[in-house]
C-alpha cells in the first residue's frame, strides 16, 4: 500500500516536474502585425492565421506566439501606443513600422543584415530564399526600405499602390486609347472624353486630405524636376536608392534660398499642369466630391470613365464593376509638358506601406527572444506559408518572390517599378496642416477660378516663408540665418 | 420669561430665514463653480493667451498684438467674417420668417386636436441629432447622384444641375439653407407659444374693427411677439455665428474658403495647426462680435417697448 502510494507520489512529481521544465524552456514572443491580422474585420485573415500559427507549433513546441489583433484607429494612434510600450520594455517583438520612418529607426529597431544574409529552412532547397533569406524580397523594395546606414530593420511583404482604373468599354467603343506613351496623349484622352460629353477623370479635391493631392505631387515633382537633386543635402542621402523625397530640411532650405519659390519659371509651369488637367480631365465638381468612395462609385457606375484609386479598391472594382476594366497609370511627363524634365519621367504615388512592414525590436537581444523572432518571421514569409496570407487580404501588392498577388491587384506591379516622389504630399511636405491646408484652399481657389495667378502666388508666397520662417525657429537648422 | 422666549423664537426664525436664503445659493454652488472653472477662465484665459504665441505642448512667448495683426491680415479669415455675415443673415432672416409663418398657420388651425397633431408634427423632428441632418443634407447635394440634382433632371431643369457644395458661388447658399423650411425648431415654439398667450380679447377687437388676417398679424402679432422675436434672433445668430457642424461634416469650409467661418478656423487653427495664439485671438474676435450683438439686441429689445413703459 504504502510503495504504490510512494510510486504514485514519484510519478505526480516526475509528471509535474517536466510539465514546469517545459514551462521554463518555452519562448514566448509577441507580434502585431497591424491590419494584416485584423480577426474582428477580415474574418479571412483569423481562418489564415489560425492555420499558420498551428503550422508553426507543430514545428516549433517550445515557442509561444502571441498574435496581437489589429487594434483599429490611425497610425498615430498606433505609434502612441508603440511609444508606451516600449517605454514600458513591453513592445512587441516583432511590430509593424512605416517605412517612411526608415532614416528614423535604427535606435528602436535590430539590423536584420546577417539574418537577410543567412539561409531561410523554411524554403525548401534549391528554391530562392533558401541559401539567403534576402533572395525572396522584392530587390526594389529592399531598396526602398534600405536605411542610409546601409541596415535593413524592416522586412516588407507587401506593397500598396495607387493607380488608374480605366472603364474599357468607354474608351475602346470611342477608339481612344488605354495605355499613353506621354502626358500629352493622356489629355488628348481627357479632351477626347469631355467633348464626348464623359466625364474623364474621377479626383476629388478637399481643403483636408483628397486624392487630388496625389496629382499635385505628381505635378509639382514634374515642374521642379531638374531642381530636386540639386536640393538634396548630403546628411540624408541614400546610396539605396535611385530617387528619394526631399526631407523637410532639403525642402524648407530650397524655399528659403529662393528656390522653391513662385517667382521661379518652374512655379508656373506647376500652374500650367494644373490648369490643364483641371480643364480637360478632372470630374466636375471635383471640389464638391466628399471622399474616395463616392469617386469609386462614380467610376463603377460609369459616370467617369477614369478613377483614381488603390490597391485597395482593387475587389470592390472587381465585385462591382458591369463592364470591361483595368487598371494602369500615368504615362511620362516629357519636356514638352514641362521644359524642365530632362529625361521622360513619371513617379509613382504609393509605396511599401501598409500592413505588410515589420521589424524585430532592439529588445529581443535582451529579452533573448531574437533567435525565435527572427525564425517566426522566417516561418512567416516563406512563399508556402505567406500565399495563404496574401490570399486573406487582397487588397495589397504582394512582394515575396514566389506569391502571388491577388489577380485583382496584378495591374498594379509595373506602377511600383516608378520612381518615388520628389516632393511629398502637401500636408505632409512641410511636416503638417498648417502648410497643407492653406495649400489645399489657394490651390482649390485657383482651379475654380475664384483667384487669379497673381493672387494664388502672392498669398503662396507669404505660406511659404512664414512656414519656412517658423521650421527654421523650431528646427535651428544652420543654414536658417544665412 | 417672556421675553426670552420671544427671543428665542426670533432667533429660530432668524435661523430658518438664513437657512430659506443660503440654500439656493448652496445649491447653485456647484453650477457656479462648473461655470467659472469651464466657462470663465478658459475665456479669460483665452484673451490672455491670444497676446501669445502658443502650440500648447510648450512654453508661451508674448507677442502682444502679432496674432490679431496676422488674422487681419489673413484672407481666409477675412473672408471668415464675411461668410459669417452672409451665413447668419440668411439663417437669421429664413428661420425667423418660416418659423413665424408656420406658428401663425398652426394657430389658425380651429380645432385644438388637429392644432396638437401639427404642432407635433413640426416638433417631432427637432429630436434628430444635428450631424445626421448634415449627412442627409450632403445627399441631397452630392454633385453627381444627389437628390436636389436628380429632381432638377426629372422636372426638365437639367440645366440648373450643380456641383452645390463644390463651387463658390453656391456652396455657402447652399449650407445656409441647411434645415429648410426652418420649421422644426425652438423659433417655432416660441412663436406659437407666444402667439397662444395673447389675449383673445386683442384678437377680438381687432377682429371687430373688420381687420383682415394680415393686418392683425402686423398690428397685433409682431408687436407682441417683440420680445421673443428678438431673443429667437439673438439665439439663432449666436449660433450662426458659432457654426461648426457644417464644415466639419460637409465642406472642411472648401471649396477654397468659400464656407470657412470664424468657428471653423478656429478649430482648424488650434487643432490642426497647432496654433492656440491664434485661434484664442479668433476666439476673442468671436465673442466680442457675440457681445457687441448681444448688447445691440438687448438695446433693440427694451428701446420703447411697450412692457417697459
Amino acid at each position: 500500500m504504502i510503495t504504490k502510494f510512494v510510486t504514485k507520489l514519484i510519478l505526480a512529481g516526475i509528471i509535474s516536474l517536466s510539465f514546469v521544465a517545459s514551462q521554463a524552456q518555452a519562448t514566448k514572443i509577441s507580434v502585431f502585425l497591424q491590419n494584416i491580422y485584423a480577426p474582428e474585420s477580415n474574418p479571412a485573415s483569423k481562418e489564415a492565421f489560425e492555420q499558420l500559427l498551428s503550422s508553426y507549433k507543430e514545428a516549433n513546441p517550445d515557442v509561444e506566439v502571441d498574435l496581437i489583433p489589429y487594434m483599429g484607429g490611425s497610425q498615430s494612434d498606433y505609434y502612441a501606443w508603440l511609444t508606451s510600450r516600449i517605454a514600458a520594455g513591453d513592445e512587441p517583438d516583432v511590430g509593424w513600422s512605416h517605412w517612411y520612418d526608415r532614416n528614423a529607426r535604427s535606435e528602436r529597431w535590430l539590423p536584420l543584415n546577417e539574418y537577410l544574409e543567412g539561409p531561410n529552412e523554411y524554403i525548401p532547397a534549391g528554391q530562392p530564399g533558401h541559401d539567403r533569406w534576402m533572395d525572396i524580397f522584392d530587390e526594389g523594395v529592399m531598396a526602398q526600405i534600405r536605411h542610409g546606414n546601409g541596415n535593413w530593420y524592416q522586412l516588407n511583404t507587401n506593397w500598396v499602390e495607387t493607380g488608374l482604373y480605366l472603364n474599357e468599354d468607354i474608351l475602346t467603343s470611342r477608339g481612344l486609347p488605354v495605355e499613353w506613351d506621354n502626358w500629352s496623349e493622356f489629355i488628348d484622352t481627357c479632351k477626347a472624353l469631355r467633348a464626348d460629353g464623359i466625364q474623364p477623370l474621377g479626383v476629388f479635391s478637399s481643403v483636408g486630405w483628397s486624392t487630388y493631392q496625389w496629382l499635385d505631387t505628381i505635378l509639382i515633382s514634374a515642374a521642379f524636376q531638374d531642381s530636386l537633386e540639386k536640393w538634396q543635402l548630403p546628411e540624408y542621402s541614400n546610396p539605396f536608392m535611385t530617387a528619394r523625397q526631399l526631407t523637410l530640411e532639403e525642402i524648407s532650405k530650397a524655399v528659403h534660398e529662393g528656390e522653391y519659390n513662385v517667382n521661379n519659371p518652374r512655379f508656373d509651369t506647376f500652374l500650367d499642369l494644373t490648369e490643364e488637367v483641371v480643364t480637360h480631365c478632372l470630374v466636375e465638381g471635383f471640389t464638391g466630391i466628399p471622399d474616395l468612395d463616392t469617386v469609386l462609385n462614380l467610376f463603377l457606375s460609369g459616370e467617369t470613365a477614369m478613377g483614381w484609386l488603390g490597391t485597395w479598391n482593387a475587389v470592390a472594382v472587381q465585385d462591382g464593376a458591369k463592364f470591361n476594366f483595368r487598371s494602369t497609370f500615368y504615362p511620362p511627363f516629357t519636356s514638352d509638358n514641362s521644359p524642365y524634365v530632362s529625361d521622360p519621367i513619371m513617379y509613382r504615388v504609393g509605396g511599401p506601406s501598409s500592413s505588410g512592414q515589420v521589424g524585430l525590436s532592439i529588445s529581443t537581444v535582451e529579452r533573448g527572444t531574437v533567435d525565435a523572432a527572427i525564425d517566426f518571421a522566417k516561418f512567416y514569409t516563406a512563399p508556402a506559408n505567406y500565399q495563404a496570407v496574401a490570399n486573406s487580404d487582397q487588397g495589397m501588392l504582394t512582394v515575396i518572390n514566389g506569391v502571388e498577388s491577388p489577380d485583382v491587384a496584378k495591374g498594379f506591379i509595373s506602377i511600383s517599378k516608378l520612381p518615388e516622389r520628389g516632393i511629398t504630399d502637401a500636408v505632409s511636405r512641410f511636416g503638417g496642416e498648417e502648410f497643407g491646408t492653406p495649400h489645399n484652399r489657394m490651390m482649390q481657389s485657383f482651379m475654380m477660378g475664384d483667384i487669379s495667378r497673381d493672387e494664388l502666388k502672392e498669398d503662396y508666397q507669404k505660406l511659404l516663408d512664414k512656414t519656412v520662417k517658423k521650421l527654421c525657429e523650431e528646427n535651428a537648422w544652420d543654414w536658417c540665418s544665412s | 420669561m417672556e421675553k426670552s422666549k420671544l427671543l428665542e423664537n426670533s432667533n429660530s426664525r432668524i435661523k430658518l430665514n438664513n437657512w430659506v436664503r443660503y440654500t439656493p445659493l448652496l445649491f447653485l454652488l456647484p453650477v457656479a463653480i462648473e461655470l467659472i472653472i469651464f466657462r470663465y477662465i478658459p475665456s479669460f484665459s483665452a484673451i490672455y493667451y491670444s497676446f501669445t504665441d502658443w502650440d500648447v505642448m510648450g512654453d508661451w512667448k508674448m507677442v502682444g498684438l502679432e496674432n490679431y495683426r496676422e488674422l487681419f491680415d489673413d484672407r481666409v479669415f477675412k473672408s471668415t467674417l464675411w461668410n459669417m455675415l452672409t451665413y447668419t443673415s440668411i439663417r437669421t432672416v429664413a428661420t425667423l420668417t418660416m418659423a413665424f409663418i408656420a406658428a401663425e398657420l398652426v394657430l389658425s388651425v380651429r380645432d385644438p386636436v388637429i392644432r396638437m397633431y401639427w404642432k407635433i408634427a413640426f416638433v417631432m423632428p427637432m429630436v434628430m441629432p444635428r450631424s445626421l441632418l448634415y449627412i442627409l443634407w450632403g445627399f441631397i447635394y452630392e454633385p453627381q447622384a444627389g437628390m436636389l440634382n436628380e429632381a432638377l433632371i426629372a422636372i426638365g431643369l437639367e440645366g440648373l444641375t450643380q456641383p452645390w457644395l463644390g463651387q463658390s458661388s453656391t456652396a455657402l447658399a447652399a449650407i445656409s439653407i441647411i434645415g429648410f423650411p426652418f420649421v422644426s425648431t425652438l423659433a417655432f415654439l416660441v412663436f406659437i407659444t407666444s402667439l397662444e398667450g395673447i389675449s383673445r380679447d386683442l384678437i377680438e377687437t381687432s377682429e371687430l374693427e373688420g381687420g383682415s388676417v394680415l393686418k392683425r398679424i402686423f398690428v397685433v402679432d409682431l408687436p407682441m411677439l417683440r420680445a421673443p422675436i428678438i431673443f429667437i434672433a439673438l439665439l439663432v445668430a449666436l449660433e450662426s455665428m458659432q457654426a461648426v457642424e457644417p464644415q466639419l461634416i460637409l465642406t472642411r469650409g472648401g471649396p477654397g474658403s468659400a464656407t470657412e467661418m470664424p468657428g471653423h478656423y478656429l478649430y482648424t487653427v488650434a487643432f490642426s495647426y497647432f496654433n492656440f495664439g491664434m485661434a484664442c485671438a479668433i476666439g476673442v474676435i468671436i465673442l466680442l462680435i457675440g457681445l457687441i450683438l448681444s448688447g445691440i439686441s438687448t438695446w433693440m429689445r427694451y428701446r420703447g417697448a411697450y412692457d417697459v413703459d
